[in-house]
């Protein structure tokens, strides 16, 4: 029962051993269906630790600043940021840029995977598809107050227009970026909330609170885990993942075209789509790893999110980490093999010019730091990962402000050349932005099952057929576990050995 | 209605007199007015309030020229051919910051809104281009920032609307409230009864002081004669902020007194000016520069050559075929040896020398450019000219003279023209004998615009009309000198009021007023007669008088009202002077101690740095001029021609200087001499005379009395001045300190790191093109191998149609652009283009919709490139005016989310601003860089200084709005503009054409804002429909391209290259051997779409 997973030392077992014909456990601690359920559902049944209240007190306050300042801006003027002329686009298309990155994870990890059937993702696929989620708003906030008139943002949209009798002009990538988000957005959120409907039913269940039960209720739409509903509910997740799929691709793509599609030297390349594609699952991924070491431990949920997930995850942010690394490379020899001299200088001028510094903060934390996961410690260790994610979260804002800011600023003709300056405003939305990110997640851990209970139920049967591996790693027989299988079993059991 | 006479106001209150007397209206008075008065919001201040309405009352009454005074309200029955909202054109002449302007109001349902020059005018006409007689449509008119800016001084918030009135100096005034009229009124009568009470008791006139600025008004120097005849005692005080004197000093010193020294550019084949800015800061800057520019086709007959030697870098240089940076302390030595030259009457053949000039030594560079100089002078005799700046010395001025009549240039080239002189009776002394014996005056007159601000430090003004007491001042502001003053009585703005002018060949040219002076000033030909006591005391009458005195006793109402029509009187101009000119040196000896002052300097000319000899050059700006107009937001934010500086002055001096003295941009550096000592912002200009610094005057006003625009902005240069030098200051030293300064510029300073300049020493070829004319005449289509080519321009799909009836373009002849900036005013004029003050430019946010791209370029030698691109010696400037080029395919408008910014069927590349949301992607994908963005509420909250800590009372910014052109859409917050080839007058052109014409639009009929205001016509604007246009012709001129062509944009706007003038023997290595890139492909470029991987170039 949930006494044995707990007595169990996490430390004591290292599952991110890949030995040839014996499959390490994915998740640890003999874990029994009604421990797996326990030990989500606590997280939000149990009083929130202390520092749950002091992240949440912090985050709101940031939030609501930002919001504040969202009003501000509005009165005063997109005049208070510090886009000038030739920089007309700077941080908060950077800061756009950026949360649309960091959402792509979610949705990478929870329908791709899926598809490949990737068993790891059981544990990871909630959490990152509400920072998907919590990350697209964010996102979504910057284009509509970016915009000069914000009161008028809603133009962008196909609406049939009674006064003008005109649609937006559809060859401009920013329309493009509307519908992509907006998809992306959309069925982000329906696929995570589909997936969260069983778990939401054992919330249900196991509500004391007359209210509370009456919200779950209301939220899991009747689920009662009849074999009927498992057999719709798995071809609707699996539909939706296939829907999804090509929605992590696109999205970021389609955000890349802003960038492509203009004729800006540094801005106008073909390797956009992949590049942009390939540095947001990295810095996705980082930003999950962010997120995860520090929950797992506050929520103790080692056992759940062990070192494999994280262990797989680096590797993620390794691969992709050498991908951009390999699309800078590409970039520069672009720029010379085309032998266009703007496009050269831009990207001289990137490394040397007057922004070198944000560029080498960016190749040093999304080319160097990355590096380090070759290195299993690096790899499996919490605080070492932690740091490097960190790095690449922030290698990845460099890297979407050297592409927007240094391109602008040295264009075409030398007598329009400018050097942005952010103001405080620039500087504290992007910190607010942080704000509403991090009260959505609080909110989010608090209410709502950040583990996929049903799916990691699905695994622990691998885990158990491990426990041998497991057993023989650590030297002495286990003790049988206690496993009542009275829980309906759904369909992913099948591939519990596929990891 | 007007707010001054007196007779108006009494006829309009007459009404509300008869309305008073009804119960309704005392009923309305007690009730609504309290209740109203309560109910105002916050943030507009009642007096505020009441001075709009007053002033919109009196604009709505108005009539533009004076209709009937009688008129106060709207009209009943519309006047006969008046249209509402169809501007009506008057035209006038005023003096305006130091020069003459011949110019015509466009004046809209009684608002002055745009003041060009007048082409009709002698002073114009004469120098026209050669056509200009067969079609009158293409006359060019041309003018300058000052006269641009003019209209916007009218509605200077900060200007006087009452007689001030001060117990004693510097005291808080006795301050009637200027939007009370009856207030108003009282404090005029109290100094109208003040002045009567005076007169009784001025008798012979004894110890009263009139203080005067030299004018070219005959009205006003009648006046003054006037005065000096009823008080004989009397002493008239002439005081100039900008000293000019030398040259009519060197008039009268060669025997040619009442004479006024006028070139004759349009005959001149070579142009020598010493220190001498003959299109910026010369009072004739205008003619010059059209008279430059009509030979400057190097396909013409013939082509002028403009040498310029100075030590600061103006326009003049900029314009120059060949130029000399040279400390002005040593252009006397310089004169000598081309004096010494002509003497020798050598004339040396232009030829490929062995050794380029730049590669020669400093010594060797002067000796051939001397040589160059005076076989071109000698070479041309009779056609050419040799200035020398007017704050030149004495002895240099006459030597010029001397130089010109031996050369045969005077009464050719070099006009004397003889103006009478109603002040030859008075005897006037200079302002600082009249402080050293200030003791003797008990009354004092200043007529002089702040002369307390503007005077040398050693001439304590301030504390001489302290100690007179009794001073009237004549001001349009409550400035530093009306601080000493009892009485400071509102001045006129020149387009309220009724004056004339004598222009430059002496064309006697009247000045009408456009509007009722908005806040009731007064003229000094009015104050005068007021203090005289004369009975007729108004303007137009004083005027008319002048004008009836100069056409011999009487003028009939006919030929005033023509006069008045056309500005001037045909035949009034003068004489030339055609006696000896007695400027032989020897003559002189015999005279008095003076001659030495005669003599110019011997000694050696050295080009380099002599840290010992320091010098600095302070000069009046080119755009607030000697601070008067510092008030103007236009002017405040024109970025100064070379530096690009706004909203500020600084040291500047080149690059190798500061390295040597250890300054450096963007610190303050500390000059002193002597006693005087003056802290300035360093700013680095390559090409600036090595040991040289030029400092503008007319900056650090104070907060409090510079007014809300000119207030605290740069540094005071007066206190530095010594009343007995003019601007030459020579053996200063210059100690750098570490305190930082923030310049705000509009393009980015020299400060730019290594690889910026290199890169931009590498485009600037290829963005201004250039060539030597004998190059050109080698090779006329060298500007299209200035570049590698490029793949063939294709569209990949059919394009829309844009050439529907009419297809717009424009060209910009390179050849002819000085870098003036009067197109950029006027631009800002016309299409109501607002100021954003520094903080805004320093963000780059200013809004210009046409912008003058300076770059600088010089020969790097190949030995020592880096110390070359760091401290450049004979760099160069290349001005290039920069709008919306109208992109056939045009970037901006496929990104646009919104449709916002699309195509018309004639070309012109369209802002819908109601459509913009501003996402600014347009300007992201503009090549050019033309689109300005509304990042604040610059428009709606006129004024300056705006940001988010902006807390100015907004409702005193709206005075400035009457200068709005209701043509044209004014933009709000958010919103994307840029230059839209003035539609409106393309649209009213179109029209006119229609309703008046022929229905078909003819060249010359629609002329963009920046076209008619540019002095040279370096810009053409027209129908390439139309094959007979000028610009059809442009636009397949030989030197016609497109700046970034290769994009396949198509731009409408295309430059033609510049052409330089140079003697082979100056030409710089690069200039004799150009790389030329794209020569020798010109007929392979077509099929390189197929040789892929090509880059489309052999070279």
């Amino acid at each position: 029962m949930a006494t044995t997973a707990s007595s169990y030392n996490p430390r004591e077992i290292d599952n991110t051993n890949d030995i040839p014909g014996r499959r390490a456990p994915l998740i640890t601690g003999n874990q029994t269906y009604s421990s797996v359920t326990e030990m989500v559902c606590r997280v939000a049944e149990d009083p929130q630790p202390k520092i749950w209240w002091l992240l949440f007190g912090f985050s709101t306050t940031t939030a609501l600043t930002f919001l504040a300042l969202i009003g501000f801006l509005i009165y005063k003027g997109v005049g208070i940021w510090g886009n000038m002329n030739p920089v007309f686009w700077a941080w908060p298309i950077v800061n756009f840029v950026f949360w649309v990155g960091i959402g792509h994870a979610g949705t990478l990890i929870s329908a791709i995977l899926f598809l490949f059937r990737q068993n790891w993702r059981t544990s990871i696929n909630r959490a990152a598809e509400a920072m998907t989620i919590f990350a697209v708003v964010c996102a979504g906030i910057y284009p509509g107050i970016h915009v000069g008139r914000a009161w008028l943002a809603f133009w962008l949209l196909p609406y049939p227009s009674l006064n003008l009798w005109m649609w937006p002009q559809f060859r401009s990538p920013l329309l493009w970026d509307v519908f992509a988000v907006g998809t992306y957005a959309s069925t982000s959120l329906v696929f995570w909330y589909m997936g969260m409907i069983p778990d939401l039913a054992t919330y249900r269940d196991r509500s004391k609170h007359p209210f509370r039960r009456m919200v779950y209720g209301m939220l899991c739409l009747g689920w009662t885990g009849s074999s009927r509903h498992w057999l719709v509910y798995e071809k609707a997740y699996t539909l939706l993942a296939a829907l999804a799929a090509p929605l992590v691709l696109s999205v970021h793509t389609v955000v890349s075209f802003d960038f492509a599609v203009s004729q800006l030297p540094g801005w106008h390349t073909t390797i956009f789509p992949p590049y942009f594609v390939a540095g947001a699952i990295f810095s996705g991924f980082a930003m999950v790893v962010t997120l995860l070491v520090p929950m797992r431990k506050i929520y103790k949920l080692e056992n759940l999110i062990t070192l494999r997930h994280l262990d797989n995850m680096n590797k993620i942010i390794l691969a992709t980490g050498s991908l951009v690394g390999l699309a800078y490379g590409t970039e520069f020899f672009m720029a010379w093999y085309s032998g266009n001299q703007y496009e050269g200088f831009t990207f001289i001028n990137r490394a040397f010019g007057p922004y070198w510094w944000a560029y080498w903060i960016m190749v040093t934390c999304n080319v160097i730091s990355p590096q380090l996961f070759w290195f299993k410690w690096f790899r499996t260790n919490l605080v070492a990962m932690w740091v490097v994610s960190i790095f690449v979260n922030i290698g990845m804002w460099f890297e979407r402000f050297v592409i927007t800011v240094t391109s602008l600023s040295r264009d075409f003709l030398p007598a329009s050349w400018g050097y942005y300056r952010p103001t405080m405003f620039d500087g504290l939305m992007f910190f607010g932005s942080f704000g509403v990110f991090l009260t959505l997640f609080l909110l989010f851990c608090r209410y709502l099952p950040t583990i996929a209970i049903s799916e990691v139920k699905g695994v622990i049967s691998s885990s158990e057929h491990a426990e041998h591996v497991q057993a023989e790693l650590l030297g002495h027989a286990h003790g049988d576990a206690d496993g009542s299988h009275g829980q309906t079993n759904h369909g992913q059991t099948n591939h519990g050995h596929a990891t | 209605m007007s707010l001054s006479g007196s007779e108006n106001r009494t006829r309009y209150f007459r009404s509300l007199d008869e309305l008073q007397k009804t119960p309704e209206f005392d009923q309305f008075l007690q009730r609504e007015f309290p209740q109203a008065a309560s109910e105002f919001p916050e943030g507009v201040s009642r007096r505020r309030w009441l001075q709009l309405m007053s002033a919109s009352l009196a604009l709505g009454g108005l009539s533009g020229c004076r209709y009937y005074r009688e008129e106060v309200a709207a009209f009943v029955v519309r006047p006969e051919g008046r249209v509402p909202g169809v501007p009506e054109h008057y035209a006038t002449n005023f003096e305006w910051a130091g020069r003459v302007v011949h110019a015509i109001v466009a004046n809209l349902d009684g608002r002055p809104i745009k003041v060009d020059g007048n082409a009709e005018h002698p002073a114009y006409a004469n120098s026209q281009p050669k056509d200009y007689a067969e079609n009158k449509k293409l006359a060019t008119t041309g003018s300058d920032v000052f006269t641009q800016a003019s209209v916007l001084s009218l509605y200077d918030q900060d200007r006087l609307g009452v007689v001030l009135q001060r117990t004693k100096a510097g005291a808080k005034p006795e301050i009637a409230d200027s939007d009370v009229i009856a207030e108003r009124d009282e404090s005029w009568r109290s100094f109208n009864a003040y002045v009567e009470q005076q007169s009784k008791t001025l008798g012979e006139g004894k110890g009263l002081a009139i203080v005067y600025e030299p004018s070219r008004s005959p009205s006003f120097r009648r006046l003054l004669a006037e005065v000096a005849k009823k008080y004989p005692a009397a002493t008239f005080v002439r005081y100039e902020s900008v000293y000019s004197g030398n040259v009519s000093k060197a008039l009268d010193a060669v025997g040619a007194a009442n004479t006024n020294l006028v070139l004759d550019l349009d005959q001149a084949k070579v142009i020598v000016a010493l220190d001498s800015d003959l299109f910026g800061a010369d009072a004739n800057a205008v003619h010059h520069a059209r008279q430059y520019a009509n030979h400057r086709a190097p396909d013409g007959p013939w082509m002028n050559r403009l040498y310029v030697a100075e030590s600061q870098y103006s326009v003049t240089g900029t314009a120059a075929d060949f130029r000399l940076a040279l400390q002005s302390s040593q252009m006397g030595i310089l004169l000598r040896k081309i004096e010494e030259a002509i003497d020798a009457g050598k004339v040396v053949e232009d030829k490929l020398e062995d050794v380029s000039y730049d590669r020669l030594k400093d010594g060797d560079k002067i000796s051939r450019i001397v040589e160059a100089i005076a076989s071109d002078l000698l070479n041309n005799k009779g056609s050419s000219v040799l200035s020398v700046g007017s704050h030149q010395s004495l002895a240099l001025q006459v030597a010029a003279l001397r130089i010109n009549e031996k050369l045969g240039n005077i009464g050719k080239t070099v006009k004397l023209v003889e103006t009478p002189n109603e002040l030859k009776d008075i005897t006037s002394i200079k302002l600082d004998e009249f402080v050293n014996q200030s003791s003797e005056y008990s009354k004092a007159w200043v007529l002089a615009p702040n002369p307390v601000f503007s005077v040398a430090g050693d001439v304590l003004l301030d504390g001489a009309l302290k100690s007179i007491g009794d001073v009237v001042y004549l001001s349009q502001h409550d400035d530093e000198t009306a601080q000493v003053a009892r009485w400071t009585v509102p001045a006129a703005h020149p387009l309220e009021t009724w004056g004339d002018v004598r222009a430059a060949d002496g064309t006697y040219s009247i000045g009408q007023p456009t509007i009722d002076p908005l806040l009731g000033g007064k003229s000094a030909i009015e104050l005068l007669s007021i203090l005289a006591g004369f009975e007729i005391k108004d303007g137009q009458s004083i005027v008319k008088q002048t004008a009836a005195g100069l056409s011999g006793g009487t003028l009939s109402e006919r030929a005033w009202k023509e006069a008045l029509h056309n500005g001037f009187v045909p035949g009034t101009s003068g004489t030339l002077y055609t006696g000896e000119i007695k400027a032989d040196a020897k003559v002189l000896t015999a005279n008095d101690l003076r001659t030495r002052v005669y003599e110019l300097p011997e000694g050696e000319v050295r080009i380099g740095l002599d840290p010992v000899n320091l010098e600095v050059l302070v000069l009046p700006s080119d755009t607030i001029y000697d601070g008067r107009l510092g008030n103007n937001g236009w002017l405040q934010e024109c970025p100064q021609p070379v530096t690009k500086l706004t909203w500020d002055n600084a040291a500047i001096c080149s690059p190798s200087t500061a390295a040597q003295l250890g300054l450096k941009q963007g610190e303050m550096v500390v000059l002193s001499l002597g006693e005087s000592r003056v802290k300035l912002p360093v700013f680095l200009v390559p090409g600036h005379a090595e040991g040289s610094f030029t400092v503008n005057v007319g900056y650090g006003r104070t907060k409090e009395l510079g007014g809300l625009i000119a207030g605290a902005i740069g540094t005071n240069m007066a206190p530095f001045r010594r009343w007995n030098q003019a601007a030459i200051y020579s053996g200063i030293e210059a100690k750098p300190t570490s305190e930082p300064y923030r310049l705000a510029t509009s393009q980015d300073h020299f400060a730019m790191d290594d690889l910026g300049m290199g890169e931009t020493a590498k485009r600037a070829p290829q963005i201004i093109r250039e060539g030597t004319l004998f190059e050109f005449k080698e090779n006329n289509s060298f500007t299209e191998e200035i570049v590698e080519h490029h793949f063939e321009n294709k569209s990949l799909w059919v394009e829309p149609p844009i050439d529907v009836n009419h297809k717009w373009g424009m060209s910009i002849d390179l050849n002819k652009c000085i870098g003036c900036n009067a197109c950029v005013i006027a631009c800002q004029a016309e299409n109501n283009v607002p100021i954003v003050g520094k903080e805004q430019v320093l963000r780059g946010r200013e809004m210009h919709w046409l912008r003058i791209d300076r770059y600088y370029q010089a020969d790097v030698n190949p030995e020592s490139s880096k110390e070359n691109l760091h401290h450049p010696v004979d760099a160069k400037i290349v001005m290039q005016p920069m709008a919306c080029a109208h992109c056939e395919t045009a970037p901006c408008e496929e990104v646009c989310p919104v449709a916002a910014t699309v195509h018309t069927e004639e070309g012109i590349n369209a802002m819908a601003y109601n459509r913009c949301i501003g996402t600014r992607y347009c300007a992201n994908n503009c090549p050019y860089k033309v689109r300005r963005f509304n990042y604040f509420n610059y428009n709606g909250d006129y004024g300056y200084y705006y940001g988010w800590q902006d807390k100015r009372e907004e409702a005193s910014k709206k005075l400035q709005q009457l200068v709005l052109n209701p043509e044209v859409t004014v933009r709000g917050r958010g919103v994307m503009e840029k230059c839209t080839y003035c539609i409106q007058r393309v649209q009213n052109g179109k029209i006119a054409s229609r309703t008046k014409g022929d229905g078909k639009v003819h060249d010359g009929d629609i002329r963009s804002a920046c076209q008619d205001a540019c002095p040279t016509s370096a810009i053409v604007f027209g129908d390439l429909n139309d094959h007979s246009s000028r610009v059809y012709q442009t636009h397949n001129d030989t030197r016609a391209y497109a700046v970034l062509e290769e994009l396949n944009i198509r731009p409408r706007t295309l430059y033609l290259s510049r052409i330089r003038n140079i003697p082979k023997r100056l030409a710089t290595h690069s200039q004799l051997h150009p790389a030329r890139p794209g020569a020798g492909s010109h007929h392979e470029h077509t099929d390189h779409s197929q040789s892929s991987g090509d880059h489309g170039h052999h070279s």
